[in-house]
Order: structure tokens, then sequence, then C-alpha cells
């Protein structure tokens, strides 16, 4: 069981590793108003359950397990958050305060059960790893085209927004948020996807398909 | 009035909707192609003459946006601004829409005059029922059924284009709540004269449009760029992201309200579409068509060849000759040669090997199948440090190099371009240097000889391939391109293309010739030959072991390679073709084919490596492919010397 305070520091690790590299001890220690010391000891404690890797001196990451884990917080947070104002009507800072503390104890069953109550969040099918589409299609779940299987449909969720570049040549080839997709050949030796959208077909390589988060049906 | 003014059209669309077609069908064959200033993208212009008014319009390359997000694209926008058309057609494929009229939103938005094209409305209608009225009411724009392919409403649409007043559309795209305020805070902010409307100003600044931008307000500028940043924020979402997620929103909207599809399952069309995409059936068509693309040049090309020149033999023979010699006595007979020969190598030549190439390629192009065989072979080809794309520059290759090496553009990075130009050159053999390995190799030594030359060439093009992936520095590039669905394909278009591609060779190729067949037999009467030939005598009898003559076609077929057969003709004086097996062994056909088809680039390609890669990498390129194309051939004279012994 991961504690709410172990919970602060995968998401704090999450955050200052975001663009790629490894989060030094004394930025973490800086971001969660802590002695150097104490986020060793925390470091050592979640490395014991594979949640980051962590070399001493040179820094950490957030292992698969632990940034699945950072995530689906980051979703719980955005979800309650939303509950807070949209049905209770709470002012956005207090939401904000408020979801910190509730987004380590609710469960994932509960949460699934919220996403039904609250919709379609629209302003949270974001655009980057800190927010994830929370719960597009009653599914807190998030994957991206390169891990669909032939035959599958998905609705595009958002796009990983690292290269202004690549973003707007997907957009221009209508990879979209919103529009669905259907995975129709997986083709041999790496090459590309075969996608159907709308009523197009479009070929994408596997670096595009990485970029494009889906909300399975 | 106006009745009398030329109006300026320029004919826009997405990549594969259709618009050359509706283009040659708009103008007929008063086509001229043009270079935009700086790039070597390639746009046509025509005129239209219709009841007294006249039309000039642009055909501007595909483009998936109005972001300038390729060179292409570039183009097409600096087009848009310089010319600033009377009118815009947006062609659309009407069996998928969305995109098109997510283009359209744009082009309204920016206050160009627009008419929609719905194109392929044949096919459409067997899937869906199309409300063609309906949507004309929502966009307020004229919207006009067609098919370019079979001639369907272009009347209706060329009357549309040259009406002289088109109405103006109030029709715009609603935005989300948040960028509908940024958009009323930044019209407001607008100075001054724009040549666009200021809302669609705003939405291209918003969406960080530079083209757009650079004639807006510095503080414009920077305030779109705090609304950027914080719509980020607030919203998780880039704010380019959000305005196209809602112009996706608006048209799949207008497209739920016009468009109710058609019960029925795929056609047969979908499933042989299907078929050629799925891998288990893809490769094995694959195969099939690139065999049957190689073969059928071979076969047929073989085929017409002896055909046409036992025609023209019989037919004319050494009449012009004679006549030349009656004429104008020893000169007159040297002269008449030269036309002889010139003649004769252009026959051979250009419908056999060229014209079969094109319209076998204008075959596949206009299916829709090229985009597939991208597809399928581009996980193979990244072995040798390239993509899938590069599959279309090497088919165009084994019609001219030139061509071919512009086609590179679609490669991507200039390492892969390089890399794709530097194989096509040296391996992938253009219709003349077919026409040697098939017409000279392969029919004085035997077909044997000419498959082994084909298969030397792929050798050399993979291992070349391998070596120039591990030299040259990576810079990945990703596919990311649409398939177009496939489609039978009309004669008049392939007979079109066919057409304007090879008359190039009956207008440039054939006046050299004639010149260069003149020359060589004036030089030969005077023997003037040696003082050229002697000094290369230890490259062609050393090395080669070909007679020390062939220099001449050699040092010809750097100006064009079709020259070089027609000199070879010509050096041996013989009056026919099929009289030079008596001056030459098979083994001297083979290298004599062999190092044909590797060597030195003819001038046009060169003038064109150069235009495209500069000065350094063409010499580069020249001094190894003549470097590579002796060295094989002494090295197969040396083998097949030792054999003899």
């Amino acid at each position: 069981m991961v504690t709410g305070s172990r919970e602060d520091y995968l998401i704090c690790i999450h955050k200052l590793t975001q663009g790629g590299g490894v989060a030094k001890t004394n930025d973490i220690a800086q971001f969660m108003k802590v002695s150097p010391a104490s986020v060793t000891e925390m470091m050592r404690r979640l490395a014991e359950e594979n949640l980051v890797d962590y070399e001493k001196y040179r820094g950490v990451r957030l292992t698969r397990a632990g940034q699945r884990h950072a995530k689906q917080i980051r979703r719980k947070h955005r979800l309650m958050e939303r509950f807070l104002v949209n049905i209770l009507d709470t002012d956005a800072e207090t939401a904000h305060e408020e979801a910190c503390k509730l987004e380590h104890v609710l469960s994932d069953s509960a949460a699934q059960k919220l996403c039904r109550i609250i919709g379609e969040p629209e302003e949270c099918t974001g655009c980057d790893d800190t927010c994830d589409g929370i719960c597009v299609n009653h599914s807190l779940t998030q994957d991206t085209v390169a891990s669909m299987n032939e035959g599958d449909a998905a609705v595009i969720s958002h796009l990983r927004c690292e290269n202004a570049e690549k973003i707007r040549k997907l957009i221009s080839m209508g990879f979209v948020p919103g529009r669905r997709i259907v995975l129709e050949n997986d083709l041999p030796f790496k090459g590309p996807l075969v996608l159907r959208i709308g009523d197009s077909r479009v070929a994408l390589d596997r670096d595009y398909a990485d970029l494009i988060f889906v909300d399975r049906d | 009035m106006q009745a009398h003014k030329e109006i300026q059209v320029a004919l826009m669309g997405q990549p594969n909707v259709g618009k050359s077609t509706l283009f040659t069908r708009l103008t007929g064959v008063g086509v001229l192609a043009c270079n935009y200033p700086g790039t070597t993208v390639e746009f046509y212009e025509g005129t239209v003459l219709r009841n007294g008014h006249k039309a000039h319009i642009h055909d501007l390359p595909g483009t998936y946006s109005l972001s300038g997000e390729s060179e292409d694209e570039v183009v097409a926008l600096r087009m848009l601004e310089d010319e600033h058309p009377d009118r815009v057609i947006l062609v659309a494929d009407a069996t998928r829409l969305e995109p098109s009229l997510v283009l359209l939103f744009q082009l309204i938005e920016l206050g160009y005059p627009v008419i929609l094209a719905l194109n392929q409305m044949d096919l459409a209608r067997r899937r869906f029922t199309l409300d063609v009225e309906a949507l004309h009411q929502e966009l307020g724009i004229p919207v006009i059924p067609i098919s370019a392919k079979h001639g369907e409403g272009i009347e209706m649409l060329a009357d549309a284009m040259l009406s002289p007043e088109l109405p103006r559309t109030s029709f715009q795209v609603r935005y989300d709540g948040h960028i509908e305020a940024h958009l009323t805070e930044l019209v407001a902010m607008v100075t001054g004269d724009l040549p666009y409307p200021k809302r669609g100003a705003a939405v291209k600044l918003l969406e960080g449009n530079e083209y757009v931008s650079i004639l807006l307000p510095d503080e414009m500028r920077d305030r779109a760029l705090v609304i950027a940043d914080d719509f980020k924020i607030t919203h998780d979402e880039s704010i380019d992201v959000h305005i196209n997620r809602d112009r996706y929103g608006e048209a799949g909207r207008i497209l739920r309200g016009v468009q109710k599809p058609l019960k029925g399952g795929p056609s047969l069309q979908e499933k042989v579409s299907d078929l050629t995409l799925h891998p288990l059936t893809g490769i094995p068509i694959l195969i099939a068509v690139l065999s049957s693309l190689f073969l059928g040049i071979v076969m047929l090309g073989g085929l017409l060849d002896e055909l046409i020149s036992g025609i023209y033999d019989d037919l004319v023979g050494d009449a012009i000759i004679t006549w030349g010699a009656t004429v104008g006595g020893a000169l007159g007979e040297t002269v008449a040669t030269g036309v002889d020969q010139s003649i004769m190598a252009i026959l051979v030549l250009v419908i056999p090997y060229i014209m079969v190439f094109y319209i076998i390629m204008g075959i596949l192009e206009d299916t829709g199948y090229l985009p597939r065989a991208v597809v399928l072979l581009d996980g193979v080809m990244h072995r040798i440090g390239l993509h899938g794309r590069a599959v279309i520059p090497m088919m165009v290759g084994l019609g001219c190099t030139v061509p071919a090496v512009l086609a590179t553009r679609t490669a991507g990075t200039k390492r892969e371009r390089l890399i794709l130009a530097t194989l096509i050159v040296m391996t992938v053999p253009c219709s003349a240097q077919m026409a040697i390995i098939l017409g000279i190799t392969g029919r004085f030594a035997g077909i044997g000889y000419a498959a082994l030359i084909f298969l030397v060439l792929l050798s050399i093009m993979l291992i070349l391939g391998r070596m120039m992936d591990r030299w040259l520095q990576y810079e990945p590039t990703y596919l990311a391109m649409e398939i177009p669905e496939l489609s039978l394909p009309t004669i008049r278009n392939v007979a079109f293309k066919t057409w304007s591609r090879s008359k190039d060779f009956f207008l440039i190729a054939f006046p050299l010739l004639f010149v260069g067949s003149i020359g060589v037999e004036v030089l030969i009467a005077y023997d003037a030959l040696n003082f050229i030939v002697d000094p290369f005598t230890f490259l062609t009898v050393g090395l080669l072991g070909l007679p020390a003559v062939t220099i001449i076609s050699f040092i010809v077929g750097v100006i064009r390679k079709e020259m070089a057969l027609g000199m070879l003709i010509t050096l041996f004086s013989v009056g026919t073709v099929s009289d030079l097996s008596s001056y030459l062994s098979p083994d001297q056909f083979f290298i004599f084919g062999l190092v044909m088809a590797i060597y030195l680039p003819c001038l046009a390609t060169m003038a064109v490596l150069w235009k495209e890669f500069g000065l350094r990498d063409t010499l580069v390129i020249s001094f190894c492919s003549i470097s590579l194309a002796f060295g094989v051939g002494a090295l197969f004279n040396l083998i097949l010397g030792l054999n003899i012994l």
C-alpha cells in the first residue's frame, strides 16, 4: 500500500521528469519542502517497492509501475476537482486543496462510478502526461495508438505535446481529439500502422502512434 | 463591365482528391508546368475560355491544412497570398468529406471566395445520400457535385467559376467559449489594413501560423502567446489542438445533418482494397505488381523494339541514306546516315521502353496502388536506410532519372534523399539504360546476360544502401500518409499523362541525337575519330576488353543515355541494328550493358542533382558512379576472361 505522502513523492518525480531525464534529490527536496536526507530515505523505500529507479548521486526516475501509479493519482485528482466544481459547486481553489487529499483515498472502482456521474468533463481531456483524459467513456485507463491491436476501435483523447512540428502534422492529417479510429493492419517488419480515421485511411509510423492517446470503446 | 477580364482561379484540395484530373478536365491539354521560385514544387497553370469569359487556373500542390507544414503547403500558401485569386475551387473527395470541410473552414475564415467541388460523387452516392442543397444552405457557398473522372458536373463548375459575382458567406465555425472570447479580444486589437478578415487573422494567430501573424502588430502577437500559455495551463491542451478539435466537431455536426448512410456491406472495391493492405495477401500482390511492372517493360519493350525496328527496316531501310548520297554526295550520305540512326534510336527507345513504362506507371498511379506499395515496404526499406516512400522515386527512376531525383523530395530528410538519389542514379536503370540492357545485351548476348546485369545492379543497391546507412548521420523521419481508395484508371487520363511525360524525349532528345549522330558521322568520314578514341584505349580495351571506339558511346552517353545506343550503331557503321552482333562478343555486350547501366548520370540528371544537393554532392555521386561502373566492368571482364581460359 502506498500512503499519501509517498504518492505525493511519486507525483513530484513525475512532474520533474516529464521532459525525460532524472530528478535530482535536491530538486525533490525543494519541491516537497523537506530535507534531502528524508528524500533519500523515501527513494530507498520506493525503489524497494519497484516504483522508482534510484541511483545514489545520479537521480531518480519512475519505473513503469511508478508511472502508472502517478498517472492514476493525477486522474483521480482531476476527477475529484471536476466533481467538486461541477456537481458540488465548490470554488476552484478549495476544490484543488480538497482533491489533493481525496486523490489518495479514492478507490479505483469509486472513481469509475464517479466518472459515470460527472460524464465527460471536456476541459480535462488534456494534452500531456499530467492530465490524461480522466474518464472518457467511463474508463480510467489510458493507452496510445501504438498499444492497440488489429481490429481495435478507440477515440482519440489527446496528443502528447513534446514536439510542435509532429503535432501539427498529426492535426493536419486529421488526428484530432474526439475523432474515432480503428486499427486495421499492423504491418510486419516494424512497418507502419494502417488506421481508419473517419472515412479516410492513413498509414502512420509507430513513432507517431506513440503520441496519440486513446480511450478504448 | 468585367465580362472580358481574366479571372484568376486557384484549384486547391488535399492530396489524392482528384485535383489534377479535374484540372485536365477543365483546361484540356493547354497546360504549362511551373516551378515556384526558390523551390522545385511543381504546379500547373492553364486557361479556360467560355462564353467570352476567360479564367486562368492555378493548380496548387495538394495541402492537408493551411499551416504551412510541408514544402508543398508553403508553396500553396504563398500562391494564395501572392496571387490573391478571385476564386478558390476547393476540390473535396465526397466519399470522405470531413477533412476537406476542415480545410474549407479555414479558407472561408481567411475570406477567400470559395466554391466547393464535391468530387467522386458517383462513388459517394453508392455509400450514402448527400443533401447537396442543405450543404449549400449550411455553408453559404456554391457546392457543386462532380466526377472529374467521368466528366460529370464539369460544365456547372465552370459556370460557377466564371459567374461574375460569388455570394459572400456569413458562415463561421463556432469555437469553444473561451476561444471565442479571446478572438473577440484579439479582433479589437487589429490596427491598419489586413489582407484577411480580422477574425480569420486572429484564429491563425492563435494557431501560431507564422505567415499570417507576421502581418499583425507586436502587442497582438505577444498577447496571443500569453493566451496560448494560459490556455494550455487551464485546459491542459494546446490551443491549436483545441481549435482543430472544434473544427472537426463542426464538420461532423454538418455532415450528420446532410449525409445519411445507405445500407449494404462493403463493395468489391473496398474488399480488394482491404486485401492489398493485409500483410498476408498484400505482400504477394505487391510482388506481383512490381514484377509485372518490370516484366512488362522487359517483355513488351523487347517485343515492340523488334517489331518497330523491323517495320522501319522494311519500310524505310536504306532509302534515306541512298537519297542523301544522291542529293549531297559523300557528305550527303554522311548526314543522311546520321538522320537515319537518330530516327532509329528514337523509335527503338521511346516507343517500346519509355512509353510502355509511362503507360504502366500511369495505370498504377491512377488505381491508387502506389501508396500501398509504400506502406507495405516501409518496414523492409528501413534496413537500407530508407523508408517506404522511396519506392515511388525508384519506380519513377525506371522511366527517367530526372523526375525520380525530383520525386525524392517526398523522402523527408536530406540524408534520406541523398541515399535515395545516389541509389537511383547508380543502380536503377532508366528507360534508356533499360533499352541498352535489353535491346543490346539482351538481344545480342542472350536474355541470361541481361538478367545477370539486373542481378548485379540489385546487389550493388543493397550493399550500397547498407553502407550509406552506416556512414551518413542518422536523422529520423516518420511516415504519415493517407492511403486513397482503389479506383479504375481511365484511358483518357493515362494517355494524357503518358504523352505529357514522354514528349520531352521527342522534343529534346531527338534534336540532340540528330546533331550528335551527324557530328560523329562527319568525324568518321574525315577519320578524325582517333584523336578522341586513342587516349582512352587503356580504359576501353585495357580495362573493359571492349573495342576502342566504344569510348565515343560512353562520352555521348553523358549528354543523354539514349544517344549511347544510337552511337554504338553509328560507330560500327552498320545499316541496321541486327548487324551489331558481328562486332562484339556476348561477353563484350554484357560488359558494355553493365558499365552503361551504372555509369555516370546524364547531363540533365547532373543538373537536377546540382540543384537539389549542391555541387559537392553532385561531383561525389558522379565520380563514384564512374569509378564504380568501370570498376565493376573491369572485375567482370577479369572473371569472364578467366572462365574462357
